[in-house]
This record gives structure tokens, C-alpha cells and sequence, in this order.
């Protein structure tokens, strides 16, 4: 019996891969760390569902377990997350997200079933990350069109 | 008299003779068929009179360059979608503000892909879609003149461009290319439309800020027309959009446009220019 060839994904697309999630289940944490502060605001948890969903989306593409956060990543933005209205702190985390996956995406080859999935999933990741970036930096007061719009964290705009 | 009449015998023989040569001619037909001309009209049948059927340009080869003078013409499609706009009353009260950076950031992005055509070699095509223009931007644009309510509908054309203009460059970044470094400027413009969608729709419906999509329920309607939620899925999507405007018809009904991704028909192919 054979079994159906089964299209090889690079070591760096999986290790790419493997990086995003655990960055986008230290976002789901921190929006955590927010909700215990007291950040009642129902976006917070939405937020929170969204990220463990994206983490979830890639840690199935690739075959990786989805239990283990960035340590980097939560250690950073904890304390800035501990507070009942964390806004400043999720526009930066969102756009840094999206900023990190936008080079993801764009290292990606291409041309496997994997890589092909990847690169979906990674670019509807980021256009929901920068509408979040948007939308909460817009609850959060700011005015700046610029600021809003445009990803200070990105060199490609993302 | 004899009892085989001339008519009687020339029917019994010609029976026979008619069954042989029926079969004759009909083996001699397949064998003339068999090793006959196969030339001729590849063409489907039609039946009746009617219009030819419409062709796609033609095409060539489908390159780096097509893809990048096709998502060009998007952003001068939404160009001239916000100049039709302002001669029509513009954005609605709430998002007047937004139309000016609005209509700047489709500018850059304009200039950025044509950066980008002219780096992979193809052919400036600074004007805005044909495809686009004639079944997307002109019908909605025009509609406004005889709407029954134009906030209501330049809320809804503007936010569900923007929306469209995000899922058209999601859904051509995540494409094969033969360059894969052009995903990141592609999909930095895909979040840039994305932020102006989620920004519309904040400033436009306050009050919607996440869809029951979200917790397993269905989006709401308002006489028809979709609400608008600043984050409305859980991923981006790629999708078409059913666009509602206008005035109902003698039955009630909007007229509707399925706002689509880019794909073969829209194309802007090396033959095709401004």
C-alpha cells in the first residue's frame, strides 16, 4: 500500500509559522491579562477570541501545537496590558502583528499546498490585525489620520 | 391470368432489393464517413439568432506585471468612484472628514503600483479599470441621481468599496508570484484599505461595533440593507459583496451589484491600455 506524496513545506515556512503562533497566543493573553484588570469593554474579548483563532488557523496549517505563547512578547506588554482600558497598548500590539506578518507572508515561496495555505491565511490575518489596529485606536481617541491608517510599525504600510 | 401479377412481383422482389441495397448504401455511407474530410466549425451549435458572444481580449500571458496593472486600475476605479461621490453630495454628515485622506491614500497607492508595474516591466496604466467602470463605479454612481435615500447609499458605496479594494488585495497577495517580495507592498495596501473599512464603518455606525457573526449569530439587516459593524468576521475575507442602492422598483426590489475580487474577466492583459 502507498501512501499519497504529501507536498514538503520549507523548515522556514513551518518555523515561521511556529513563531506566529506563538506570538498571536501571547496577544490572546494579553487581552487575557486585560479582562482580569478589569477591562470590561466587550472588545476585549472579542479581541481575544480573534487571536487565539488565527493561532489556531496556522497551527493547523502547519501541524504545530497552539499551547505555548511568545514569553518575549507577553513579558513586553503585560504590565501596559494590566490596566481596564488598554488601548494604547492593543493599537501597538496590533500593528506590530501585523507589521511581523506582513514579512511572514512575503518570505513565503509559494507552490505547496502548505505554503499556498499559509499565504492565505496569513494574509487574512493581516487585514483583520491592521481593521483592529483602526478600529481600537479609534475607541481610544485618536483623531490622526495618519496615525490611524497607516501602520507606524511597518516599512511596507501594512 | 396468371396469379403473380407484374405489380405483385416487381413488390416481392423489390422488398428484397430495397432491404440490400438500404444495407448496401448504408455501409457504403460509414465507410465514406469513416474516411472522410473531419475538417470544420469547431464551434458549438446555436440555435435561433442571436448576438455573437462577447470574447476576452486577448490575453497572452498572465504575468507579475498583468496582476499589478490590474490592482493600478482598481485604485483609479476608486478614484473616480470618491470623485463621483463628491459630485453627488459626497460621504454622509459623519464621515465628510474622512473623504480628503480618503481619496489622497488611493492617490499614493496609485503611484506606489505604478512604481511597481514599471519594476516588473509592464506598461503604465494609470486609468481606471473598464470592467470595473462599467458594471461597478458607473451603475452605483449614477443610481444616486433617482436614489430614495443617498446617505444611506454613499454610506454603503463607500464602505463596501473600501471593503472590496481590501479583499481584492488580500486575495492577490496570497497568489503565486513569481517575485513572492511583492505580497508585503500588495498586502500592506490590502491593510490600508482594510484600516479605511474598519474606520468608515466606526464612524459610520457608532453603535455596531461587533458582528453577531462573531458569536454564532446573523448579521443584521436594515430594510434590506446590511448593517454596518466595525469588525464584522473573525478573518479577513475574499468574498464577493452584495452592494444594495438605488430606488425599489414596481415590485420593491434594490438593485444589487456583486462587487468581485479581481479575476480573468477584469484583468488589465498587455493588450489592453488607457
Amino acid at each position: 500500500m502507498t501512501t499519497p506524496a504529501q507536498a514538503v513545506t520549507p523548515d522556514s515556512d513551518a518555523q515561521s509559522a511556529a513563531e506566529a503562533v506563538a506570538l498571536e497566543l501571547a496577544a490572546r493573553d494579553l487581552y487575557d491579562t486585560a479582562i482580569e484588570a478589569g477591562a470590561d469593554a466587550p472588545i476585549w474579548a472579542t479581541l481575544r477570541e480573534q487571536h487565539e483563532s488565527y493561532a489556531q488557523r496556522l497551527a493547523g496549517i502547519v501541524g504545530v501545537s497552539a499551547n505555548t505563547p511568545d514569553a518575549d512578547l507577553l513579558a513586553g506588554l503585560s504590565e501596559s496590558f494590566a490596566v481596564t482600558n488598554p488601548g494604547e497598548a492593543a493599537v501597538e500590539l496590533e500593528n506590530s502583528l501585523v507589521a511581523g506578518h506582513t514579512g511572514r507572508l512575503a518570505a513565503i515561496a509559494g507552490g505547496t499546498s502548505t505554503g499556498d495555505a499559509l499565504a492565505s491565511a496569513f494574509a487574512s490575518i493581516v487585514t483583520a490585525e491592521a481593521r483592529q489596529a483602526t478600529v481600537v485606536a479609534l475607541l481610544s481617541g485618536v483623531t490622526d489620520a495618519a496615525a490611524l491608517y497607516v501602520n507606524p510599525s511597518s516599512e511596507a504600510g501594512a | 391470368m396468371s396469379d403473380t401479377t407484374p405489380f405483385a412481383f416487381d413488390a416481392r422482389l423489390g422488398r428484397r432489393a430495397l432491404l440490400r441495397n438500404s444495407l448496401l448504401a448504408l455501409g457504403a455511407g460509414a465507410v465514406l464517413a469513416a474516411c472522410g474530410d473531419r475538417e470544420g466549425s469547431t464551434d458549438p451549435g446555436r440555435i435561433g439568432v442571436a448576438a455573437p458572444l462577447p470574447t476576452l481580449p486577448a490575453t497572452g500571458e498572465v504575468t507579475d506585471a498583468t496582476w499589478l496593472r490590474t490592482l493600478q486600475s482598481l485604485e483609479h476605479s476608486m478614484i473616480a468612484l470618491y470623485a463621483g461621490l463628491a459630485t453627488h453630495g459626497g460621504l454622509p454628515a459623519k464621515a465628510t472628514g474622512l473623504a480628503a485622506p480618503f481619496q489622497a491614500a488611493h492617490v499614493a497607492a496609485a503611484e506606489t503600483l505604478a512604481g511597481l508595474v514599471a519594476d516588473a516591466g509592464g506598461a503604465d496604466f494609470a486609468c481606471a479599470n473598464p470592467f470595473f467602470a462599467d458594471r461597478y463605479v458607473n451603475p452605483v454612481i449614477e443610481a444616486l441621481d433617482d436614489t430614495d435615500d443617498r446617505e444611506r447609499d454613499a454610506a454603503q458605496i463607500a464602505y463596501s468599496f473600501e471593503d472590496w479594494a481590501a479583499r481584492s488585495y488580500q486575495a492577490v497577495a496570497a497568489r503565486t508570484w513569481s517575485d513572492p517580495a511583492l505580497r508585503a507592498p500588495l498586502i500592506g495596501l490590502a491593510a490600508e484599505a482594510s484600516r479605511r473599512a474598519g474606520g468608515l464603518a466606526l464612524t459610520l455606525s457608532p453603535d455596531t461595533l461587533v458582528s453577531p457573526v462573531l458569536t454564532g449569530g446573523q448579521p443584521g439587516a436594515d430594510n434590506g440593507f446590511p448593517v454596518i459593524y466595525a469588525i464584522p468576521f473573525r478573518f479577513g475575507q475574499i468574498s464577493p459583496i452584495e452592494l444594495r442602492y438605488g430606488k425599489p422598483n414596481d415590485d420593491g426590489a434594490y438593485r444589487t451589484v456583486s462587487l468581485q475580487t479581481p479575476a480573468d474577466n477584469a484583468l488589465v492583459y498587455d493588450s489592453i491600455s488607457c
